[in-house]
C-alpha cells in the first residue's frame, strides 16, 4: 500500500513508544483537566524521580523496588511542594502565567538534579528483570519493553479509575467542574489541586523510571550529565496525545499514544535514516490541525498581561526636573551601559560574548509586540531567528533558492544588506503564516502551536540543504563578516557597535510604535477585543500585524547572529529550549516595555558573563529569579524599578507637602468636539436603526427568537426586561458580536454580513454592560484608540514617522485633550483605567463614544455599577449627549425611574421576544409587561397576603 | 418622558459629567474616612504609659518556671546543633559521605526546621502549646538518639528531618508561650532574658559536645555524644509535662484594655481561622509586614555571614576548624551583655513612646551592617573579631525587640501563626538568596569584598524598613484593641440575651470586586425559623451579599456572624461544615457529574456514614421523581428546570442552619416554579431558616417573612413582606418606574 513497508518489529516499537507517549500525556490530561495548567515541568519532575531512583538504588544499594517507592513518594512531595509554593500562589492569576512559571520549575529542577550527589557507577539502567524473548521469527521483546507494555496502560487505567470511582476522584472533578459550588459544599479546592499535583508528580516519576531504559539513560548521565530526559520532542508528542484526548479522556490518550507511535514507527521505517526528523513536520501539522479545528478554547484567556502597572506622576511634581526625567533614566541607564562597556573590554572573546548578548536582547525585544502587547505567547522564537539567520545565508553565499516543482534554478548571491532585508522579509511572512492558524488558537493552544513550530524548525526544516547547503546536513557554510561603506566587520568592536546600533533603531521604532495607534490598537485588542471592534480596530488584522512584527525583528536578530558566529549548527543554536528562554527573559525584565527585554537579556545572558557562569549565578537569572519575578513582582525587573521610582516620588511629595489634592477642574462649557470630516449623515425618514427578525440560538436555546426593532433619527429607545429576557444578547447581534440571522440595517445600510468592526465604522457606538475598558492604558490612549474610527493609523508610517503619521499622531492628540477637557476628566488623563472606579469608567466610556462620531449608539446598561446618587446625574448627561451628537440610541437599563425618565419609547423583551412597545407610560401599563416583572400569575399577589404570617 | 430640551439646554453635558465624577469622589473619599483606622489615644493602647514593672515582680506575676524551662530547651537544642557542626567529620568518615552530601543533608534539617514551624504554629493556634512543648521536645530528642545510630547516609537524612521538624517548635510556639505568661511591662525583660540562652547554648555547646565524643573515644565517640546529648531534652520533656501552665490567650491585652479576661466559654469556642486567611490578616498588620520583610533583608547577611566569615578564616588566616570554632564562641560573649541591656531599654520605652522601641531595633539592624563592613576593613584578627562581635551584639539586641513587637500587634488568636513566619523570612527569603549572591560575590571577589558589599546594604536596607515600619505601631495596635472591644461589646449583647441570638448577623458589610464597590454598608439580622426575601433588579448586590455570607467573597469590611460566632475571614469550606448551605442559582450543579454523582458530591464533606448518605439520597430523590429517572444523566444535559431541581435537591440533602437560595426561578417555566416553590414551602413550615434572593417579586412575597429590597448595592426597604405586597404603588414604582417612587 503506498509501497509503504511495515514490519512486524516496526508495529511493537510502534506500540511501546506510543504508551510512553501516552503516559506522558496521561500526566498532562490530569494537570490540565484538574487545574487548567499545561504543566510544562511534568517531564523534569519526572527525570527528576528518576535521578532518585538512581541514587537510591545505584550508589546506595537500596533494593529496586523500595528504591522505586522511595522515589515515586518523594518526587510527590515534590510535586505538593511546587503545588503549595509556586502554583497556590499563581493560582487565580492567567493560566499562561502558570504556563511560565512552569518552564522557571523546570528549569530549577534540572538545577536540582544536577547537583544531586554524583553516581559513581556506570552501566545500563537498572531493570528488574532480565531476559529476552523472540515470540515470532522477526521479532525481538526486551524487558523494558514488556516494563512498558505493562505497567503503561495499568497506570493509566489506574488514574482513570481513581478519577471515576473513588471520592477522591468525584471531589477532583468536582472542583474542576465547578470551583464556587464545589467550596460551598465543603470541597477545598485548594486542596483537591494539591492532591492533583502530588499524584501528577508520582505518576511521572514511575513513568519516567519505567521508561528511562528505553532512552538511553544510564545511571551515570542522569544526574552528572543533566541527560535532557524529556525533551521538547518527548514533550511534543505527549502534547500532541493530550489534544487527541481533546485534553480530557484518559483512555483516549492511550489510543492516542498508540495511533502517534505506530504512526511514527511506520513513517521512520520507510524514510532516508537521516531524514527521520521529518516526523517533526508531520507532527506540527497534526498539532495545527487539532488546534484549530478540534479543541475549542474554552477558557476565556483574553487580557493576560504581565505589564507592570506605572502609577501616575502626580501633577504638583512634574515641575520638579529630576521626576521629568525619570522615564528617560532606564533607557539612558540601559543604553549608556551597553554604549561602554566595548571600552572595557580588553580580550577579543568578550567582545563575542557581548554581541551575542546585544542580539540576545533584540530577540527578546521581538517579543514585546507579540506577548506584551498582543498578549499572544509564542514558545517557537528561536525558530524565527533561525529562519532569518539560514535566508540571510542562503542568499548572501548563494545557495539554490527553492521553488516548488524545480521550475527553473535559482541562485544568486546577494551583498550582506539587501540579504539581510530579504531575510527579514522572509521572518515578517513566516510569522504572519503562522499568526493566521493563530486567530482560531488563543492562550494555552497557541503555546503548543509554535511550540510545534519550534521543533519543526530546529529537527528538520533547518537540517534541509537549502539552508546547509548538503543534504540533512547539520552545519552551515562559513560566511565572511561584511565590509558595509569600509568599515571591516572582521574587527570585533565594529561588529558589536553595528549590533548595538540595530538594537537602539529596532527600540527606537518599536518605542515609536507603542506612542502610534498601532501600539494603542494592539494593547486594545488584547485587553478587550469586544470594546477595540467596538472602536473600528480590525481585531484579526492587528493581531497579524503582531506576529509579522515580532517575526521581522527575531530574524533581524538571526542575521546578525549568523553574521556574528560565521558558521552554525542549526539544530543546536535555534532550539525549542532556547525559545523557552527567551520568553523567561522578556518576562524577567518586563513584558511589554522596551527596556525590560534588555535588562532582562543582560541579567540571563549578561550576569553569567560578568560572574563566571558559576551554577548559582544560573540558578539565579533563570530559574529562581524567573520564578520569584513571576510570584512577587509580575513585571519583572522593571517593576521593581518603577517601585523605586514610587518611592521617590512619594519622598519628593513630602517634601513639597502642604498642598492638598488637586482640586477638580470643573468641565468647559463646550459643545461636544466632534470631527466634521466623519460626519456621516443618515437618511432623513427612514429609521437609523431597523432590526428585522433577529434570532440568536446558543446550542437549542432560542437566546433572541425573531425580534424586530427600530430606533429612529434623534430618538432615545429604552430596551427593558427581566434577566435572561434576551436584550443584551440582542445588543451583541446588532454589534456583530455573536452569528445571528436576519437583517440589520444601520443608517440604512445593510450590515448583516460585516464583522464587528465594520459595522461600526458604518456607524455604530456601543457601550457595554462591564465597563472594563482596557485596564492597562489611560484615559487619554483609551480615547485615543477610539479615535482611530475617525483616523486609522498605518503600520509603516507609524513605524518610520513618514507621513501621515505625525500629523495624524499630533491631530489625534489634540482631539483626546479636547475630549477629555469637554467631560472634565483632566484629573483622571493620565490615570491608568484599572484604578478607576466604576462611575469614571462610565464617563470615559462616553468620551469613547463622543470620538468614534458615532450616529447609531448602543448602550448596555450605562449606569451599571454606578452608585446610586451619580446614577441619577447620569441620567441627564446621555440625553444631552444624544441630543446634541442627534444620534439615535438604544439603552438597555434596569434602573426604572431612570430609562422610563429619558426614554421616548420603550420595547419590553421577554423570551427572547418583544411582548410590548411604547411610550413609557403605556408600557408601564401593559398587563404582560406587570406579569413579566412582578410575576407570573397575577393571582400570586393575593395569595401572598394569605401566606405571610401576621 | 424624556425631559424636554429647553429644560436639558441649561444643563451643559460638561457640567454634568462634572457633577458626577464630583459625586463619586466625594462618596469614595466618605468611604475612605469610614474604614480609616483611627489611633487610640496613648492611655487606650495596653501597655503604654503603664507603671514600670520591676523583673521580680514579672516573674512573680507569670512565674519562673515558664521562662526558665524554655531556655533551658533552647540550650539543649543549641547543643544538638553545635555537635552537628563539631562532629561533622567523623560522622563524615563514619558514612563514607562527600562534603556535598554532608552540607545538603544539614540544609534539608534547616528547611524542615523552618517550614515545620508554620503547620506547628497552625497547631499551636488550635490546642494547647505546652502539650505541643513537651510533645515536640520528647520528638526531637528520639531523633536526636537514634541520630547516633545511623549507619548509612539516607538514615543521616531522615534523622535530620526529623530533628528539624521536631525542633520547629520553638520561635512560634516558646515566643507566644512568653507573651502570654508574662505581663506586657515586663515582656521584653523576659524575652531579653530568654534569648541569652542562645549565646549561652552557643558558648558552651561545641565544648561539651567535643568533650563526650572524645570521652568515649574512637571514631565512633559521636555516637555517644548524641545518645549522651538526647537525655537532656527528654528530662526537660518532662519537666515541661509537670509543670508548665497552659496560660490564656491574649491574657494581658484582654485585662488592659477591657478589665477583664473574656471568659473562653465552651459555646463561644473560635472557629479556627484558615492559614491562607490569618496570612492574609496578618499582611494587613503594617508594622509586622515591614518588620518580616525587613528581617528577610537582614537575612541575605545574617545567614551568609558565619559562612563566609568561616572561609575568611581559613582562606586568609589559615585557622583551622577548631580554632575557627573557639574564636567565633568567643563573639558571641558580647551578645550576652547585650541582650539583657536591649531587654530593660525595650521595656522602659515601650512605655514612653512604643514607636521608639521599633526604630531602636531598625537602628541595631543597621549598626550591624556598618560594623560588619568595618570588621572586613580590619586586618589584624584581634580587631576583625571585636567588630563581628559587636555587630553579632546589634543583631541579638535586635532581636529582642521582635517578640514584643510581634506580640503587640499581631491579633491574640494568631500570635503563634506570626511568630513562625518570622524565621521563614530569615531563612527561606534572605538566607536562601543571601546566600547565593554571597556565594556569587566571594567566588568572584573573595569573601572579604562579598561581606563589604552584602552586609552594609542589608543592614541599611533591613534597618529602614524597621524604621518605616515604627510609624504604623500605634495604628496596628489600635486595630487589635478594637476588635478586642468590638467583641467585648457582642459578647456584653448576647449573653444579655442569650435566646435571641440570631442565626445570622451581617454587619457594616462593604464590598467591591477590585476597584468596583458593590455593597456599601450593608447590615441585617435573620432570627431563627425566617424566610427572609432578598430583593432587587439586576446588578443590586444581591448574589454578591450571598457569596460574602457564604464565604466566597471577603468583604473589605464588616462582620458576618453565625450563630453568635464570627465568620467573616473563615473559609468557604468551613461555613458549609458549620451550617451555612448556598444553593448557587444556575450555577449550583457539576454539569459534567451525573445526577447520582452531585448528590454524592454534595454530601462528600459531611461527616456520615456511607448508609446515611445513601439514606438521604433516596429521601430527597423522592421529592423529585424527575430526577430519580435520570440518575446517570450528565446535569448538563438536563433541562433548565431538572438542573434546579437537581440544585436544590443537593442542598436538601443536608440540614442546614440556613440555607441560601440564589434565584431559583430564573428562567423557568411557572409549572415548574410552581413545583420548587412548593418544595421550599415544605421547607419553611419545617422551621428551616431562608435567604431567598429572587427578581420574581410574586414569587418571594409568596413565602416570605420579611423581604429585604436592594438597589445599586444599599438596602432600600426592610420590612414585612406582607406589607410590600400591600403597598402595590411602591412595588411598581421600582420595578416599572412609575410616579411616587
Amino acid at each position: 500500500m503506498f509501497g509503504v513497508e511495515v514490519t512486524q518489529q516496526a508495529l511493537f516499537y510502534g506500540v511501546v513508544f506510543g504508551l510512553i507517549y501516552a503516559v506522558f500525556a496521561a500526566g498532562f490530561v490530569l494537570v490540565y483537566r484538574c487545574t487548567g495548567v499545561l504543566n510544562f515541568a511534568q517531564g523534569e519532575i519526572g527525570a527528576f524521580g528518576v535521578a532518585l531512583f538512581a541514587l537510591f538504588h545505584v550508589q546506595y544499594g537500596i533494593p529496586y523496588w523500595l528504591a522505586f517507592a522511595f522515589a515515586t513518594i518523594a518526587t510527590a512531595i515534590i510535586g505538593m511542594v511546587i503545588e503549595m509554593s509556586v502554583v497556590r500562589r499563581l493560582f487565580s492569576g492567567p493560566r499562561l502565567v502558570l504556563l511560565i512559571a512552569t518552564v522557571g520549575v523546570a528549569q530549577l529542577l534540572l538545577f536540582l538534579r544536577v547537583s544531586l550527589p554524583k553516581i559513581s557507577a556506570g552501566g545500563e539502567f537498572p531493570l528488574p528483570f532480565t531476559g529476552r524473548w523472540e515470540p515470532t521469527g522477526s521479532l525481538v521483546v526486551l524487558p523494558r519493553e514488556i516494563l512498558v507494555l505493562v505497567v503503561a496502560p495499568i497506570f493509566i487505567l489506574a488514574l482513570a479509575f481513581f478519577m471515576t470511582r473513588t471520592s477522591f476522584g468525584l471531589a477532583v472533578r468536582a472542583s474542576a467542574s465547578n470551583a464556587d459550588t464545589a467550596r460551598v459544599y465543603g470541597i477545598s479546592v485548594k486542596r483537591t489541586s494539591t492532591i492533583v499535583w502530588t499524584i501528577a508528580a508520582a505518576f511521572a516519576a514511575v513513568t519516567a523510571i519505567l521508561i528511562a531504559p528505553l532512552q538511553g539513560i544510564t545511571p551515570g548521565n542522569i544526574v552528572a550529565a543533566g541527560a535532557v530526559a524529556i525533551g521538547p520532542s518527548l514533550l511534543l508528542r505527549a502534547l500532541v496525545v493530550a489534544l487527541i484526548a481533546r485534553m480530557r479522556s484518559l483512555p483516549m490518550t492511550l489510543v492516542g499514544g498508540i495511533a502517534v507511535g505506530v504512526f511514527e514507527r511506520i513513517v521512520l521505517a520507510n524514510v532516508d535514516a537521516r531524514n527521520q526528523s521529518i516526523i517533526d513536520l508531520y507532527l506540527f501539522g497534526a498539532a495545527l490541525v487539532l488546534v484549530v479545528f478540534l479543541i475549542r478554547s474554552t477558557r476565556d484567556e483574553a487580557g493576560w498581561s504581565l505589564a507592570a502597572q506605572v502609577k501616575p506622576i502626580p501633577e504638583r511634581l512634574r515641575s520638579l526636573w529630576y521626576v521629568r526625567r525619570i522615564p528617560q533614566l532606564g533607557l539612558t541607564l540601559v543604553f549608556g551601559f551597553l554604549a561602554v562597556i566595548p571600552l572595557f573590554l580588553s580580550r577579543q572573546s568578550q567582545e563575542f560574548l557581548w554581541t551575542e548578548i546585544v542580539i540576545y536582547a533584540l530577540i527578546a525585544l521581538s517579543i514585546t509586540p507579540l506577548a506584551g502587547w498582543a498578549g499572544q505567547l509564542s514558545l517557537g522564537q528561536f525558530a524565527f531567528v533561525g529562519l532569518g539567520a539560514l535566508t540571510m545565508l542562503m542568499l548572501h553565499s548563494g545557495l539554490d533558492i527553492p521553488v516548488p516543482f524545480d521550475l527553473w534554478d535559482m541562485h544568486f548571491q546577494m551583498a550582506w544588506v539587501p540579504a539581510t532585508i530579504l531575510a527579514t522579509a522572509v521572518g515578517v511572512a513566516a510569522a504572519v503564516a503562522i499568526g493566521i492558524p493563530a486567530l482560531r488558537a488563543r492562550g494555552l493552544f497557541l503555546a503548543v502551536i509554535t511550540l510545534a513550530f519550534a521543533v519543526m524548525c530546529s529537527n528538520w526544516l533547518f537540517r534541509q540543504s537549502t539552508w546547509t547547503g548538503s543534504k540533512y546536513g547539520t552545519s552551515t557554510h562559513r560566511i565572511d563578516p561584511p565590509v558595509i561603506g569600509g568599515v571591516d566587520f572582521s574587527n570585533r568592536r565594529s561588529m558589536y557597535y553595528l549590533c548595538f546600533g540595530v538594537l537602539v533603531v529596532v527600540a527606537a521604532v518599536v518605542a515609536r510604535l507603542r506612542r502610534t495607534g498601532i501600539g494603542r490598537s494592539m494593547i486594545a485588542v488584547r485587553d478587550n477585543e469586544d470594546m477595540a471592534a467596538a472602536s473600528t480596530i480590525p481585531t484579526s488584522r492587528v493581531r497579524v500585524m503582531s506576529f509579522a512584527l515580532s517575526g521581522g525583528v527575531a530574524a533581524l536578530a538571526g542575521t546578525l547572529l549568523i553574521t556574528l558566529r560565521a558558521q552554525i549548527t542549526p539544530t543546536q543554536a535555534f532550539t525549542p529550549d532556547d525559545s523557552l528562554l527567551v520568553i523567561a527573559t522578556a518576562v524577567i525584565g518586563g513584558l511589554g516595555s522596551i527596556v525590560g527585554p534588555i535588562m532582562g537579556a543582560l541579567f540571563v545572558r549578561g550576569l553569567p558573563v560578568i560572574f563566571n557562569d558559576t551554577v548559582q549565578v544560573r540558578l539565579f537569572t533563570s530559574s529562581i529569579g524567573l520564578l520569584i519575578l513571576l510570584m512577587y513582582f509580575p513585571g519583572g525587573l522593571l517593576q521593581i524599578g518603577y517601585q523605586i521610582r514610587d518611592a521617590v516620588l512619594h519622598w519628593a511629595d513630602r517634601r513639597l507637602s502642604g498642598g492638598a489634592a488637586a482640586p477638580l477642574v470643573p468641565a468647559i462649557a463646550k459643545r461636544v468636539p466632534t470631527r466634521a470630516t466623519r460626519a456621516v449623515e443618515g437618511p432623513e425618514t427612514a429609521p437609523w436603526l431597523s432590526v428585522r427578525d433577529i434570532g440568536v440560538r446558543f446550542g437549542g436555546n432560542h437566546a433572541v427568537d425573531g425580534v424586530s426593532l427600530s430606533v429612529n433619527r434623534g430618538e432615545l429607545v429604552g430596551l427593558i426586561g427581566t434577566n435572561g429576557a434576551g436584550k443584551s444578547t440582542l445588543m451583541n447581534a446588532i454589534g456583530g458580536f455573536v452569528p445571528s440571522t436576519g437583517r440589520i440595517e444601520v443608517l440604512g445600510r445593510d450590515v448583516s454580513s460585516m464583522p464587528a468592526y465594520r459595522r461600526h465604522r458604518v456607524g455604530l457606538g456601543r457601550g457595554f454592560q462591564s465597563a472594563r475598558l482596557y485596564p492597562a492604558m489611560t484615559v487619554r490612549e483609551t480615547i485615543m484608540v477610539a479615535l482611530e474610527a475617525r483616523e486609522h493609523s498605518w503600520l509603516v508610517p507609524s513605524m518610520t514617522g513618514l507621513p501621515p503619521s505625525p500629523r495624524s499622531e499630533r491631530r489625534k492628540r489634540v482631539e483626546a485633550e479636547e475630549l477629555v477637557d469637554f467631560l472634565g476628566l483632566q484629573r483622571y488623563a493620565d490615570e491608568f483605567i484599572s484604578n478607576l472606579s466604576t462611575g469614571t469608567r462610565r464617563i470615559v466610556e462616553l468620551g469613547t463614544l463622543l470620538a468614534v462620531d458615532a450616529r447609531v449608539l448602543l448602550l448596555d446598561e450605562p449606569t451599571g455599577g454606578v452608585a446610586q446618587r451619580e446614577a441619577e446625574a447620569f441620567g441627564p448627561l446621555i440625553v444631552r449627549v444624544q441630543r446634541e451628537l442627534g444620534a439615535a440610541m438604544l439603552v438597555i437599563e434596569h434602573d426604572m425611574p431612570l430609562i422610563m425618565g429619558i426614554s421616548d419609547r420603550v420595547y419590553c423583551l421577554e423570551a427572547g421576544g418583544v411582548i410590548a412597545e411604547g411610550t413609557p407610560g403605556a408600557v408601564r401599563q401593559d398587563p404582560k409587561v406587570i406579569a413579566s416583572y412582578l410575576g407570573t400569575d397575577a393571582r400570586a399577589i393575593q395569595r401572598s397576603g394569605v401566606v405571610a404570617p401576621s | 418622558m424624556p425631559p424636554d430640551d429647553a429644560e436639558l439646554a441649561d444643563q451643559d453635558p460638561a457640567a454634568l459629567a462634572a457633577a458626577v465624577l464630583a459625586q463619586e469622589s466625594e462618596r469614595q473619599a466618605a468611604q475612605a474616612a469610614r474604614s480609616a483606622v483611627t489611633v487610640l489615644p496613648d492611655d487606650l493602647l495596653p501597655g503604654v504609659g503603664a507603671e514600670p514593672m520591676p523583673m521580680r515582680d514579672t516573674l512573680r506575676v507569670g512565674g519562673t518556671s515558664m521562662v526558665l524551662v524554655l531556655a533551658l530547651i533552647t540550650i539543649a537544642e543549641q547543643f544538638e546543633r553545635a555537635a552537628g557542626g563539631v562532629l561533622a567529620p567523623d560522622i563524615q568518615d563514619t558514612l563514607h559521605m562527600s562534603d556535598t552530601m554532608l552540607i545538603g543533608i544539614s540544609a534539608f534539617g534547616g528547611v524542615a526546621l523552618v517550614l515545620g514551624a508554620v503547620p506547628l504554629a497552625w497547631l499551636a493556634d488550635r490546642m494547647s502549646r505546652v502539650r505541643i512543648v513537651w510533645i515536640a521536645t520528647i520528638g526531637w530528642a528520639v531523633a536526636a538518639a537514634v541520630n547516633g545510630l545511623v549507619v548509612n547516609p539516607f538514615q543521616l537524612f531522615c534523622t535530620r528531618i526529623g530533628v528539624g521538624f521536631g525542633q520547629a517548635y520553638s520561635v512560634p510556639v516558646f515566643a507566644s508561650l512568653l507573651t502570654d505568661t508574662y505581663p506586657i511591662q515586663g515582656r521584653a525583660r523576659v524575652y531579653g532574658a530568654y534569648w541569652l540562652s542562645q549565646p549561652v547554648g552557643l558558648l558552651i555547646g561545641p565544648f561539651l559536645a567535643g568533650a563526650i565524643a572524645n570521652a568515649a573515644g574512637g571514631t565512633e565517640g559521636w555516637r555517644a555524644t548524641y545518645v549522651v546529648l538526647a537525655a537532656l531534652p527528654l528530662l526537660l520533656a518532662l519537666l515541661s509535662m509537670l509543670v508548665l501552665r497552659e496560660p490564656v490567650r491574649g491574657r494581658y491585652e484582654q485585662e488592659l484594655v477591657l478589665g477583664e479576661v473574656l471568659a473562653p466559654a465552651p459555646e463561644r469556642t473560635e472557629l479556627p481561622v484558615s492559614m491562607a486567611t490569618a496570612y492574609q490578616r496578618l499582611k494587613k498588620i503594617k508594622t509586622f509586614y515591614y518588620i518580616c520583610v525587613g528581617i528577610g533583608v537582614l537575612g541575605f547577611a545574617l545567614v551568609a555571614v558565619p559562612v563566609q566569615i568561616g572561609l575568611l578564616l581559613d582562606h586568609s588566616y589559615g585557622y583551622g576548624a577548631y580554632t575557627r570554632g573557639w574564636m567565633l564562641s568567643l563573639t558571641a560573649i558580647a551578645s550576652l551583655v547585650a541582650i539583657p541591656v536591649a531587654g530593660l531599654t525595650y521595656d522602659r520605652q515601650f512605655r514612653r513612646n512604643p514607636e521608639l522601641v521599633v526604630r531602636l531595633a531598625g537602628m541595631f539592624v543597621i549598626a550591624y551592617g556598618l560594623l560588619l563592613f568595618v570588621a572586613m576593613r580590619m586586618h589584624a584578627i584581634a580587631l576583625l573579631l571585636l567588630f563581628v562581635a559587636l555587630a553579632g551584639a546589634c543583631t541579638s539586641a535586635a532581636f529582642v525587640s521582635v517578640g514584643p513587637i510581634v506580640g503587640a500587634v499581631a491579633p491574640y488568636r494568631m500570635r503563634t501563626q506570626a511568630f513562625a513566619l518570622v524565621p521563614v523570612f530569615i531563612f527561606l527569603v534572605g538566607g536562601f538568596f543571601g546566600g547565593i549572591l554571597a556565594g556569587a560575590l566571594s567566588d568572584a571577589h573573595g569573601e572579604r569584598t562579598a561581606l563589604m558589599i552584602v552586609a552594609p546594604i542589608a543592614g541599611l536596607i533591613g534597618g529602614g524598613l524597621f524604621m518605616y515600619g515604627s510609624r504604623f505601631l500605634k495604628r496596628d495596635i489600635s486595630l487589635a484593641v478594637e476588635e478586642l472591644i468590638e467583641e467585648k461589646s457582642e459578647i456584653e449583647r448576647m449573653s444579655a440575651r442569650p435566646d435571641a441570638i440570631p442565626v445570622l448577623q451581617v454587619h457594616n458589610l462593604d464590598f467591591s470586586y477590585g476597584t468596583v464597590q458593590v455593597l456599601f454598608d450593608v447590615g441585617f439580622e435573620v432570627p431563627r425559623g425566617e424566610v427572609l426575601a432578598l430583593l432587587g433588579t439586576n446588578g443590586a448586590g444581591k448574589s454578591t451579599l450571598l457569596r460574602a455570607i457564604s464565604g466566597l467573597g471577603i468583604p473589605d469590611r464588616g462582620v458576618v456572624r453565625l450563630n453568635g460566632r464570627t465568620l467573616t475571614y473563615v473559609d468557604a469550606e468551613l461555613r458549609f461544615r458549620e451550617g451555612i448551605v448556598l444553593l448557587r442559582g444556575g450555577a449550583g450543579t457539576f454539569g459534567e457529574l451525573s445526577v447520582n454523582e452531585n448528590l454524592h458530591t454534595s454530601l462528600l464533606a459531611t461527616k456520615t456514614t456511607r448508609a446515611d448518605r445513601q439514606v438521604r439520597i433516596e429521601r430527597v430523590l423522592e421529592t423529585f421523581p424527575a430526577l430519580a429517572g435520570r440518575r446517570a444523566v450528565a446535569a448538563r444535559d438536563l433541562s433548565g428546570g431538572q438542573q434546579q431541581m437537581l440544585a436544590l435537591a443537593m442542598a436538601l440533602v443536608h440540614d442546614p442552619e440556613i440555607l441560601l437560595i440564589d434565584e431559583l426561578s430564573l428562567g423557568l417555566a411557572p409549572l415548574v416554579v410552581e413545583d420548587l416553590l412548593g418544595v421550599v414551602q415544605d421547607l419553611k413550615t419545617r422551621g428551616q431558616t431562608m435567604i431567598v434572593v429572587e427578581q420574581s417579586l410574586n414569587v418571594a412575597l409568596a413565602f416570605a417573612d420579611r423581604a429585604i429590597f436592594m438597589e445599586k448595592g444599599r438596602i432600600l426597604f426592610e420590612g414585612p413582606a406582607r406589607e410590600l405586597a400591600e403597598r402595590d404603588d411602591l412595588v411598581r414604582a421600582v420595578f416599572l418606574g412609575g410616579e411616587g417612587g
